[in-house]
């Protein structure tokens, strides 16, 4: 029986996520933004390890949270809110985390996984994307060459999030492009490792927080004991990764479309034109119901998916189409935000602008929106 | 996806095993459904269970991931030396992939079981010959 009550901690938890993301996250957005990609600032994600929210699906064993996905759902809806960036950020470290948690070493769990737990702000990157394999993920070039007991690798990795200040990064390989799947390979490779270097740093449209490298690997040497999983397994690994990091893709989209339709419903009450507030033009309101209605399924949609996988169900499905929903929802309303705040709303320095240009990427990121469909058609 | 193929590896894992649907279902704490579904691709199947099925299989995780080629699988199940590339081609050619399939579960049955399907073939085909002629 579906049950829609948060636990006493769940209240709790959620009181604490919307306190830090209201008061100490959504005062910095702004500037964020404004300082762009050429510098990271470590504050907001320091703010988050003071309270072991950075990575909290981290195992409690390995000192993390231990939050499951739904608990997870409901911080990145509130950080997304105050600032998509930021959100993105904590999702990119539960990424680069789960092929760990799933298959990792007892040894590589207790290297890699309390430091994203700790208090000091570790980041952690999950590079697959490649200047030539995007959606294809099974054509990657980097190629991991086994001699002498040890792995060389060598390759070209694009748009890596945390790229270059992350202090770990999970990296999908492949040991002979012609083997496609089966010949795909999944590394932890610590910060820097010789031969890992940080390439050219992206500069974006939105998400201007988060850091985006590519990074260049020129003959990295690392022994097997740095290899995720078990042999033949980092497709299914990468997969499944996708698929629990969809849903949380989803909840990023369900915050950010949030605070775009609570900032347009109260300018749409302040407002006033032709004597009265534009809320009460029926187009206006309608457009914001309209919106709600939306948000609400999207959120439904991720809180199943999470459930899902909370509760070790088939959660394929679900998680791509609450990320589809997510991601169409926050386009949609920081449009319509947009839209109804009139001029007022280009501005820059409005949210609202941040917001369009933020919610832009939800449909690329994780995926792009074409490649949710494909993955749920095929279960048709 | 990738899907599809997996579950194609798997369907041909099993059959070459010799179990049937209900009872892999079975060993693996799944049902029937789900497993038609792992095979049809309709449904992804998961690490920790594909692990499992590789365990009771006694495959290589790696060989539901590997591009499907049916002719070196059969190979392998009647421990033949790989094709090379070009006998290969030739040889997809002459078996059908259902052909192949049905030689290596015969040869993973018991004399019995083998005897039994010699047995259902001879009348069969009795039976056909006095249909058509
Ligand atoms: C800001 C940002 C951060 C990112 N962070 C990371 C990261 O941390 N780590 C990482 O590894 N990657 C990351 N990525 C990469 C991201 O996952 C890819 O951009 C995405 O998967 C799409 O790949 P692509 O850009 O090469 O597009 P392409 O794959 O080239 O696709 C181009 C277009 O073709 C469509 N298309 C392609 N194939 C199909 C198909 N089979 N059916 C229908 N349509 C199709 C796509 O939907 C898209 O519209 C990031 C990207 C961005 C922009």
């Amino acid at each position: 029986m579906a049950d829609f009550n948060l636990s006493p901690e769940q209240e709790q938890l959620l009181e604490e996520f919307r306190d830090i993301a209201l008061h100490k996250i959504a005062p910095m957005a702004a500037e964020l933004d404004e300082a762009g990609d050429g510098r990271f600032d470590f504050g907001p994600v320091r703010v988050l390890a003071e309270h072991n929210f950075l990575t909290p699906t981290i195992p409690c064993e390995y000192g993390g949270r231990g939050l499951d996905y739904f608990t997870t759902s409901l911080l990145l809806e509130e950080l997304a809110a105050a600032c998509a960036g930021v959100a993105t950020v904590v999702t990119a470290n539960i990424h680069a985390a789960s092929p760990i948690v799933l298959a990792g070493t007892g040894q590589q769990k207790k290297t890699y996984l309390p430091l994203l737990a700790s208090r000091k702000a570790h980041l952690a990157a999950l590079a697959l994307t490649e200047p030539e394999a995007g959606s294809d993920i099974a054509s990657i070039s980097t190629l991991a060459v086994k001699n002498n007991g040890f792995w060389n690798i060598s390759g070209t990795k694009e748009f890596v999030i945390n790229g270059g200040v992350a202090s770990f990064t999970t990296l999908f390989a492949t040991t002979g492009p012609d083997k496609k799947r089966s010949g795909m390979i999944a590394f932890v490779l610590p910060a820097g490792i010789p031969g890992l270097k940080e390439g050219a740093v992206r500069h974006k449209l939105g998400i201007r927080y988060v850091r985006t490298t590519q990074l260049v690997l020129d003959r990295v040497h690392v022994p097997d004991e740095m290899v995720i999983g078990s042999q033949g397994s980092a497709y299914l690994l990468l997969m499944q990764t996708f698929d629990r990091g969809r849903a949380l893709a989803g909840a990023v989209g369900v915050g950010l479309a949030r605070a775009a339709y609570e900032f347009a419903l109260e300018f749409s009450k302040k407002r006033h034109q032709f004597g009265r507030p534009v809320f009460d033009q029926q187009a206006v309101a309608f457009n914001l119901a309209d919106l709600l209605v939306k948000i609400e399924a999207a959120r439904l949609l991720v809180w199943k998916a999470c459930w899902l996988i909370d509760n070790d169900l088939d959660y394929t499905m679900l998680s791509s189409m609450a990320k589809l929903a997510g991601s169409s929802v926050a386009q949609e309303a920081a449009a319509a935000a947009m839209d109804i705040c009139g001029g007022r709303g280009y501005l820059k320095g409005c949210p609202v602008e941040k917001y369009l240009r933020d919610a832009r990427v939800m449909s690329l990121i994780e995926g792009t929106n074409n490649i949710q469909k494909a993955v749920i058609a095929s279960q048709l | 996806m990738g899907y599809k193929s997996i579950g194609r590896q798997l369907q041909l894992a099993r059959e070459q095993a010799g179990y049937s649907q209900e009872q892999l279902a079975a060993k693996i704490g799944c049902s029937q459904s789900t497993l038609s579904n792992y095979e049809k691709g309709r449904r992804r199947i998961y690490l920790a269970q594909l692990e499992k099925i590789a365990e009771i299989l006694n495959k290589p995780v790696q060989f539901f991931l590997q591009p499907i080629d049916h002719e070196n699988a059969v190979r392998q199940e009647v421990c033949l030396p790989a094709a090379a590339p070009s006998e290969a081609t030739a040889a997809v050619q002459d078996i059908k992939s259902r052909e192949q399939n049905l030689l290596a579960l015969f040869q993973s049955l018991s004399p019995e079981g083998q005897q039994l399907i010699m047995d259902f073939a001879l009348w069969l085909k009795k039976r056909e010959v006095g249909e058509n002629g």
